[in-house]
Order: C-alpha cells, then sequence, then structure tokens
C-alpha cells in the first residue's frame, strides 16, 4: 500500500483500507474464475510514443489490439513515423530486430518549451487499401530542479520512502515519480506510477514530502547500506496526466463502489487511435543508504 | 419581495381550491375524534375507522385525529390498527360530536404478526397508487442482513425496488439513479442514509415506527426528487409508563426508551446504536496484522419530544445524529449525518388543521493523513440544509380534502475545503467552490369524492430555484472546456429554474372486491449526486443546478389494476407504469469528481426512460402471511455524447424481478420467516481486444458497447427463526432471540466481473468477485 501526497489518492487508499478491514471482519469476499464471452474481436492500433529531454535514441512503439482468441502479439510494420517541432524534422527508423518499435535516426533531446508534433502514416488498420494517418501534438515542460532528495525507513510498513525537496514553480504542473535502485528503475510498471498535480501545493517548498516507496517484500526494491536510490521526478502534461491515470483506473479494475464504467484509457491521439505521445522532462536526484537497521 | 409573492400564492390557491371543491352537503353532521393505544394513551397515525354500513370510512391522519360526516341515526364502527385488535364501536349521531377510541394491544410480544397495515380493503380505496406502506413491526418479521433489521433492505424487496448492489443501501426506484430518491427522517432530507461503506442504513429499528415509499405519485406537498420518496417516521413517546426495548446483535447493541415526562401530555423518545466492531477487531488480529492500530465505529442517536400545549396545539422536536469513523495510525475517516426539525401543529376547527416545521440536515465527511511532517492534511466537505414547511390540511366535507402550503430549503453544499496540518506540510489550504442555493416550493391539492366509486386527485406544485451568491461558476465551450469563470458576490441571485410540477389521480372502484387506478405526475430534481459509483461512496459529492447542469424533470404515468379476494386475504395488483426522463445525467469516461473546481465539465447530459409492470400478490391469514411479486421493466438512457452517441442500458436496469416474502407462526413462541429474491443481471462491458502497455494488461471496448451483456442473474434466500418469550403475567420483559441466514444456499452472486490475466500463463479470463456466501447471525432483543 502507498501513502503518498497525492491527496486524492490518500482518500482513496482510506477507502480501500476501510471496505478491505470490514470484508476482512466478515470474512466474505472473493473471486472465482467465470465463463463470459467478450465482445468481437475489434482491431485498433496503440501509439506508444516517448519523447523526453534525456539526449538518446526517442521510441515510438506501434502495435495492434489483440484478439482473446489469439493472443499473439501484432505489431505494426513498415510505418512511416516522424517528429517534428517548428522547422526541424526528425524519423523514426523501425529496427529490423524489433519489429514495430521505431527509433529516432539520431539520438536527440526534447527542448522544454517546444511542441513536437508526431505523425505516423503508411498504416491500414482495417486492410480497405486507404492509408490512416495518426497525429498528436505535445508541449515539453519545464524540468523541475531538486535540492535533495532522502529515504526513510518505516519499519511497521517495511517499505522505504523517497522524501523530496524541491520549489514547485508557480504554474500548473503534473508530476509522475519514479524510483531507481542502483541505476535500475524498479517503479516501472502503471500501477507503480505515482502522479499528481500541484492544485494542493502549487510554489510550495516540497519540504521532503514522500514521492515513492520502495517495498522490502520485492527483491528489486529491498535496499541494503550502500545502495544508491534515485527519485526521478518527470514534469509531464495534462495529457499524459490523463493517461495515467485513466490507464490506472482501468487496471485496478471495476466494482459497484469504485470506478464508474469502464471505457478505453484515454488517448492524445488523432483518428480514434489508442495510446500516448508522453513528452516530458526527466529530473534526477540520489542519495545513498548508510546506517539502516531493520 | 420573493416571500411576499408566496405568500400571496399560497393563499389564493387555498381560496381558489377551498371556492372550487365546496359543495352542497347533505344534512350531516362532523363527529371528530382521535384513536389512541389503551395502556399507553399514545396517539395511533394511521388507524383505520370503518363505517359498516356505508361500507366505508377513514384513517387518522399525521395528526391523530379523523373527520367523519355522518347522518342523524346509529352506526357500527370498526377501528383497527397494525398489531392492535380490531374493535367494534357503535356511535349515536343526534349532532356534531367529538370521539376517542381506545384500542387495545394483540400481545405483548417483541414481534406482533400481523402484516395488514390498514383496514382489509384499504388497498382497494386508497387515493394513492404506486406507494408502499410498512410498519417497524412487518420489516421485523423479514431476515435480516446480518441480523440487523434494516428498513432500506426491507424496501429492496418491494416490486420496482432494487438495491445498488448487493449488500449496499442505497437503491434505485423503477430504473431511476440513487440520487433521486428523497429520504426522510420526520420531514429532514438525508443526504446518505448509511453507515460502514453503505452496508447498513442510519435508520435504528428500535426508534422507527413506520416508512412510506413513493414509487411515482409523490404527493404534491414534497418535491425536490424525480424518482421516489421515502419517508421514514420515528415513534412518539407513550404518554402513560416508560418502556424500552433493545438488543444485542451480530453488528450493533441498541436500546430505545420512551414515555412521559409531564404527565401524558409531554413525552420522550430515547434511542441509541453503535457498532460491536472491536468483536471483530479483537477476534481478527490473531489471524492478521492488517487491523493492528485500526479503531472503528458507528453510531446513531435518534430523541423526540412530544409536546401537547392543549387540544389544539402539539409541539414535537426530533433529533437524530449518527457518524462512522475509521481511524489508524496515519489516517483518518469519518462521515456522518445529523438530522433535527421541529413542528408545530394547531387545529384551527375540526376541519382545518395546519403544521409548521423548521428543518436542519447536514451531512458532512472528513478525512485527515499524516505521514510525515510534510504530507499532514485534513479535509473537510459537507452539505447543509435549513429550511422551513407549511403544511394546511382543510377537510372540507365529507367529499373534498384540501392541503396547500409552501416550503423552503436553503441548501450549502461545501464541496471540500483541504487545510495542512503543521507548520511542516506542504500543502496550501485549498478550497472547492461552495454551492448555495434556495429551493421554493408551493403547492395545492384537492381529494374530491365525486361519487361513491369514482375519487379524483388532482394538485400541482410550483417549484423555484435560485442560485446564490458567493459562488464561481466557469463557462464551457462545447467541448467542455473551461472558457472563464464568473464570480458572483454575496446575496446575488444568478441563475434562477422554476416550473409547474402537475400530479392527478383518479381511482375507481369497480366493485367491493376491485378498483383501478392511474396517475400522472411531474417530477423535478435541482440537486444531483456526482458519482462515479453504482452503489454508492460516503465520498460522494452533491452538486446544485446552475448555468451549466439543467434541472433533471420526470413524467411518470400509471395505471394499476387492484383486486382483494377471499375475504380480503389476498391482495392482488398491477401496476404498469412509463417514465420519461429529461436532463438525466451521466459523465464522461473517467471523469473525475473530486477535488475539481470544474467538476461540470465532466457532467454528460441527455434524456432516460423508464418502463415496467409490477405484480404483487400479498396475503395475509392468522399464522402465513407475506407477498409474491414480480417486476418486468426496462430502463434506457440516450446521452449524445456517451457510449458514441447509442442509447444504452441503464446501470439499473433489471428487467426480470422476483421476491418472494413469507413469515409463518408455528405457534406463540417459534415463528419462521423467508426470503427468495431473483433478479436478471447487472447490465456490464466486456471487452473487444486488449494489449499490454507499461508493462500492464489494458482492455479495449468498442464505442456503443456499453452494458451491452450483463452479469449472471442474481438469487439469494434468507432464512429467520424468532423465539419469542412473551412476558409472564405481572412481569415486563418480554424476549426474543432471532436466528438469521443469509443466502442460505451460498450462491457466489456476482458484485463484480474483471477480466484478468493469469501471471504464470499470460491467459487472460473472467474473474468474478462475489461478497457473500452465506452469513448466520443471531439477535438478542428484549422489551420491557
Amino acid at each position: 500500500m502507498k501513502w503518498l501526497f497525492n491527496i486524492f489518492r490518500i482518500q482513496q487508499q482510506v477507502i480501500f483500507r476501510m471496505m478491505a478491514v470490514f470484508l476482512l471482519l466478515l470474512m466474505i469476499s472473493c473471486t472465482e474464475e467465470m465463463e463470459l464471452e467478450p465482445a468481437a474481436y475489434v482491431k485498433n492500433i496503440i501509439i506508444d510514443a516517448t519523447l523526453t529531454n534525456e539526449n538518446q535514441y526517442q521510441l515510438v512503439r506501434l502495435f495492434y489490439t489483440q484478439s482473446f482468441t489469439d493472443d499473439s502479439s501484432k505489431m505494426v510494420e513498415a510505418a512511416m513515423v516522424t517528429v517534428t517541432s517548428g522547422d526541424s524534422v526528425v524519423r523514426f527508423i523501425e529496427r529490423d530486430t524489433f519489429p514495430g518499435y521505431y527509433f529516432s535516426e539520431i539520438p536527440f533531446a526534447g527542448e522544454p518549451g517546444k511542441t513536437y508534433h508526431l505523425l505516423i502514416t503508411n498504416v491500414d488498420i482495417n486492410v480497405d487499401g486507404e492509408w490512416d494517418v495518426f497525429e498528436a501534438s505535445a508541449t515539453m515542460a519545464s524540468a523541475l530542479e531538486m535540492d535533495s532528495v532522502t529515504y526513510t525507513y518505516i519499519p511497521q510498513w517495511k517499505a522505504t520512502s523517497l522524501n523530496c525537496y524541491a520549489w514547485d514553480p508557480q504554474e500548473r504542473n503534473y508530476y509522475n515519480f519514479i524510483a531507481w535502485v542502483n541505476g535500475v528503475m524498479v517503479t516501472d510498471s502503471l500501477f507503480e506510477y505515482n502522479v499528481t498535480n500541484d492544485d494542493q501545493f502549487n510554489g510550495n517548498y516540497t519540504n521532503g514530502v514522500t514521492c515513492q516507496f520502495l517495498q522490502d517484500e520485492k527483491e528489486y526494491e529491498h535496499i541494503e547500506n550502500g545502495d544508491t536510490l534515485t527519485l526521478e521526478i518527470d514534469n509531464i502534461d495534462l495529457a499524459y496526466f490523463n493517461y495515467i491515470n485513466s490507464a490506472q483506473k482501468e487496471y485496478n479494475g471495476y466494482n459497484p463502489m469504485f470506478g464508474g464504467l469502464p471505457a478505453n484509457v484515454s488517448s492524445n491521439i488523432s483518428n480514434n487511435a489508442i495510446g500516448i505521445f508522453r513528452v516530458y522532462t526527466v529530473s534526477k536526484k540520489s542519495c545513498v543508504v548508510k546506517g539502516l537497521v531493520r | 419581495m420573493i416571500y411576499k409573492k408566496i405568500y400571496l400564492l399560497v393563499f389564493l390557491l387555498g381560496v381558489v381550491l377551498i371556492s372550487q371543491a365546496r359543495s352542497e352537503k347533505n344534512e350531516t353532521y362532523e363527529i371528530r375524534g382521535r384513536v389512541y393505544d389503551k395502556d399507553t394513551k399514545e396517539m395511533l397515525i394511521g388507524a383505520t375507522i370503518y363505517i359498516e354500513e356505508f361500507r366505508t370510512g377513514t384513517a387518522t391522519d399525521g395528526y391523530g385525529s379523523f373527520l367523519l360526516h355522518l347522518p342523524r341515526g346509529k352506526f357500527h364502527l370498526q377501528i383497527s390498527y397494525i398489531g392492535y385488535k380490531t374493535q367494534k364501536e357503535v356511535i349515536e349521531v343526534i349532532g356534531k360530536q367529538d370521539v376517542a377510541f381506545y384500542i387495545e394491544r394483540e400481545s405483548q410480544k417483541i414481534q406482533d404478526v400481523t402484516i395488514t397495515a390498514e383496514r382489509s380493503d384499504e388497498n382497494l380505496k386508497r387515493t394513492e397508487m404506486s406507494v408502499e406502506k410498512m410498519k417497524i413491526q412487518q420489516i421485523r418479521q423479514i431476515p435480516a442482513f446480518m441480523g440487523e433489521v434494516d428498513i432500506i433492505k426491507a424496501i429492496q424487496l418491494l416490486p420496482g425496488v432494487q438495491p445498488a448492489a448487493e449488500g449496499t443501501s442505497g437503491f434505485s426506484v423503477r430504473g431511476g439513479n440513487m440520487d433521486q430518491n428523497l429520504i426522510l427522517i420526520d420531514e429532514v432530507p438525508l443526504y446518505n442514509a448509511s453507515h460502514f461503506m453503505g452496508f447498513f442504513s442510519v435508520f435504528n429499528n428500535d426508534a422507527i415506527k413506520e416508512l412510506e415509499l413513493y414509487k411515482g405519485d409523490i404527493p404534491v406537498a414534497y418535491g425536490g426528487r424525480i424518482s421516489s420518496l421515502l419517508n421514514v417516521k420515528v415513534k412518539e413517546g407513550n404518554g402513560t409508563r416508560w418502556q424500552g426495548s433493545g438488543g444485542i446483535g451480530t453488528i450493533s447493541t441498541r436500546f430505545a426508551m420512551d414515555g412521559p415526562i409531564n404527565g401524558d401530555t409531554t413525552t420522550l423518545l430515547l434511542a441509541g446504536r453503535i457498532f460491536n466492531a472491536q468483536l471483530y477487531l479483537l477476534a481478527m488480529q490473531t489471524q492478521t496484522d492488517q487491523v493492528n492500530g485500526v479503531n472503528l465505529f458507528f453510531y446513531d442517536i435518534n430523541a423526540k419530544l412530544n409536546h401537547r400545549i392543549d387540544k389544539q396545539n402539539t409541539l414535537s422536536i426530533n433529533f437524530y445524529n449518527g457518524w462512522d469513523a475509521f481511524n489508524q495510525s496515519v489516517a483518518k475517516f469519518g462521515y456522518g449525518n445529523t438530522a433535527g426539525s421541529v413542528s408545530w401543529m394547531h387545529s384551527y376547527s375540526s376541519d382545518v388543521a395546519t403544521k409548521f416545521t423548521l428543518l436542519y440536515g447536514r451531512y458532512g465527511y472528513r478525512t485527515s493523513a499524516s505521514f510525515n511532517d510534510a504530507s499532514g492534511f485534513v479535509w473537510n466537505s459537507n452539505i447543509n440544509d435549513y429550511g422551513f414547511r407549511l403544511d394546511n390540511t382543510v377537510l372540507l366535507d365529507s367529499e373534498n380534502t384540501i392541503k396547500f402550503g409552501f416550503s423552503s430549503t436553503y441548501h450549502r453544499f461545501y464541496p471540500g475545503l483541504i487545510e495542512p496540518i503543521g507548520s511542516e506540510s506542504i500543502f496550501s489550504e485549498y478550497e472547492l467552490f461552495p454551492n448555495l442555493a434556495v429551493e421554493w416550493g408551493i403547492y395545492g391539492s384537492n381529494v374530491q369524492q365525486v361519487s361513491e366509486r369514482l375519487t379524483l386527485k388532482y394538485g400541482i406544485r410550483f417549484s423555484i430555484f435560485q442560485n446564490v451568491g458567493p459562488g464561481t461558476v466557469y463557462n464551457f465551450d462545447t467541448n467542455h472546456e473551461a472558457t472563464d469563470s464568473v464570480t458572483y458576490s454575496r446575496g446575488d441571485v444568478y441563475n434562477v429554474y422554476q416550473g409547474l410540477e402537475p400530479r392527478i389521480g383518479v381511482i375507481y372502484q369497480l366493485n367491493e372486491a376491485s378498483s383501478v387506478k392511474a396517475s400522472y405526475s411531474r417530477t423535478r430534481q435541482y440537486i444531483h449526486m456526482a458519482s462515479n459509483s453504482s452503489g454508492g461512496t460516503p465520498f460522494d459529492i452533491w452538486v446544485a443546478s446552475n448555468q451549466n447542469i439543467k434541472p433533471q424533470i420526470a413524467d411518470q404515468a400509471a395505471l394499476g389494476y387492484f383486486r382483494n379476494f377471499w375475504f380480503n386475504q389476498f391482495e392482488g395488483s398491477v401496476e404498469l407504469y412509463y417514465k420519461e426522463m429529461h436532463n438525466t445525467i451521466d459523465f464522461k469516461d473517467h471523469a473525475e469528481l473530486f477535488l475539481n473546481r470544474k467538476i461540470d465539465g465532466e457532467f454528460r447530459i441527455g434524456d432516460s426512460w423508464a418502463a415496467g409492470a409490477e405484480f404483487q400478490l400479498k396475503y395475509n391469514f392468522e399464522r402465513l402471511n407475506g407477498w409474491v411479486s414480480y417486476t418486468l421493466s426496462k430502463s434506457r438512457r440516450d446521452i449524445p455524447e456517451v457510449n458514441a452517441g447509442v442509447v444504452y442500458n441503464s446501470p439499473y436496469d433489471k428487467p426480470n424481478n422476483v421476491g418472494i416474502v413469507a413469515n409463518y407462526k408455528l405457534n406463540d413462541k417459534w415463528s419462521l420467516s423467508g426470503i427468495w429474491v431473483f433478479a436478471s443481471g447487472t447490465p456490464m462491458t466486456v471487452p473487444a481486444g486488449f494489449y499490454v502497455q507499461d508493462n500492464v494488461l489494458q482492455l479495449y471496448y468498442k464505442d456503443g458497447d456499453r452494458n451491452k451483456v450483463r452479469m449472471p442473474d442474481y438469487h439469494r434466500l434468507d432464512l429467520g427463526l424468532t423465539y419469542s418469550m412473551p412476558a409472564k403475567p405481572g412481569k415486563r420483559w418480554a424476549q426474543e432471540l432471532n436466528f438469521s441466514l443469509y443466502n442460505a444456499y451460498g450462491r457466489h452472486n456476482a458484485w463484480s466481473i474483471n477480466f484478468v490475466r493469469d501471471e504464470e500463463t499470460n491467459r487472460i479470463y473472467a474473474e468474478k468477485t462475489y461478497l457473500f456466501s452465506f452469513i448466520p447471525a443471531i439477535t438478542y432483543n428484549i422489551k420491557f
């Protein structure tokens, strides 16, 4: 369980906790597999494009939805992918060894304040002989300047919190927090992301607020003295923030009490495509574990 | 200015109705009277007085009195009331006179076993339709979920009423949303009538006297919700001696005491209930560390003071307070209701009575958390209602009963204020804009007995809703993006909605055993719940209509046939209804309803409709009573910006419903009860594909597929067994033990269904979550 500084999430956690205790008290609530036919398969494209301020080969991944009866992976091959900003155009080339993976032809770093346009062509989803075109735009936010990062071991939770010291800029910001241990990203799955907007602390000093947790029970998060812990703060845009929030809701599933009704994950790509063009700045700060006693 | 207009309108409406309804009278005399409990001298509301010679009668009103117009002569009356022996009286009418009847309880057991709350053929002649009335004695007979007698669980068994989700006390009436039900406790609205995440209602059965549920044909005196009115009445104290009741059950410990405090003119009722959580927590601490440090409770308090000032004036003060708390080391959460009302009832004459009521209602929740010095915050949210209402009844003659009055409520919705805890907290104070509004209602109605067989009921309500400053309202473009906002000053009336709500009914008695009824009603709803949850949570936010959110409007027409058989021991009914709802509220996909100042932009508005046929057969023998019901219904939504514009099933659409309730008295000590319910599966959306992104499985849905398939059908059997120990002669203590078994055959009814992936094989399959297998419970009750 994560208790982070997204107020809404804290409140959700309180409800979940209350519900869990109640069900526990009654010794009820179980799950079991059942027969239920999904709807007839519908093919659509998923576009997963990432552009950050780190100088690297930027990546666009293209693939199709899969059928429940034929769950083989279906990558989108031979598409034309470009990212433009002003007059500059960067082509993305599909790697022969990774079908559906398109890397920028040169390494480059996105620049805060610039707007980037993603264009994908040469895709024919319905095989009707007409190319489908997909576009997206996003503006890179400025990087957050962190003063320092600390950690706190919390024995009763058997977890380590990563705490951040930084000034939140005055403009509206959206953040995603990621934890690294010894250079390995350990919160790399959607359900481990932690996002917040700064509605409730805009322009304030973060003052050591907890941004991520490392849990002892997970092999890669079980820290020891001498480990280097890194907190990555991604300054993201509203579209990526909405994508993470909606994707986490979908991942958590639905019941009559929480979540509303199922729906496709929020997308910022045209032509009814699923996916996200995520453009963000990455800031990192590290600390070393010393004197840890469990 | 508006006050003057309303007073003038009330006055004019009263004059018009009276003048229209007054007709030539025969030479009759007024017989005014009251019906009392023989022992306690408590006034009995809803007791029936049947005149054998005319095969007709009346019932005592909300003030405990009745009025008859009879010609000179000798008449045989039958006075009856649930749980009491029917008493025969003879009166000789020689002129205008006052009478009082004292009737005797059937037994001194805790549970009364009569299910008929009214005169045996009252259902045929009652001027309302689509209404269900239940006494608490009736509800206590039904097997209770976890042994906790709950009036809302009982009404969920009635035709046309659905639980919002298994185990929850939220309910849907005739396909409507949960927020379309007006729930009143002694006239005060409750915004969240639940405890413990909705699993139990706020009503302590020791404090409750009776309830009325209007599934349509809502009395014109009430407005503000478009689906139903649940009117819950708290017991008055008795005027003879102090008496008490209480019990210990699987869920709660409760008590109630009532009696006189100043002769028999002033009575007091006090009742309380507390959740037995600590027992569970202690038991579970040995099993798991998840409950360590957890403190959990809920409580209810009811109090009611009645004071008879003189023959013409009565004062009544009612109070309710309840709270749920969930506390642990780093986070605390609590929510609850407070309701208070003061009523003054005055009889100007034998024909004219008035009731003036002041109301206060509050619902609020509070969350606080502090994981370290930097992350401490407290979040408060509440809804406050301040109101009054004036209700007048004029018994014009034996053919016409006129009611008129008005009401006003000042709503103050305060969605949230977040404040930092301590100087180290990073949080700033953050406030969601309060919503202030005033809701007015003015009404008039007449029930007119046109002939021996034909009765008409007609009335009209005029409602006004005003948004009042201070307030900030965002403007939105066609894509629901906020463009700018306008801030209004204190006292500014910056938006007004108003409209007429006609209500019409006709009752035609075909013969002594059958009648047909028809009704039409228009209702308007100006405040709405913004919730992503179909079952309801304590965090659900209420918002007022404004420039962006129009009032919901419903038009409902119903036709019913009522027939009694076998000396009224069987009561059969068929009701057909059609309901059209406009400005129905739904939300965009993944709507953000918490901490959102631009929440209006999350709403999606459209139309909806519901239709159905409700069949019910009640039976009432000496030892066996209950009912069988079947409902066939449909409920659809047409919201242009939801589900790609395709019409879809409402979340509460369950076409087939069966309810069977049976109570059997084995002997003086043992009685058995059972219910069986069946409902078509809840509508759900299934995926048309899947993909993996950010290392997790995601599902893909086809546009237009919302709520297109159904979960498996729901059915359940509950059983109850009661052992009664009546008070011994000369003693006051009566006891009983109640055993109940919820979901007796342990069916795994689906609460939710999700498609998940097996981590080892990567196979994707449908996984059902079910809440309850069978749950036994035991409750000990006592009365003295």
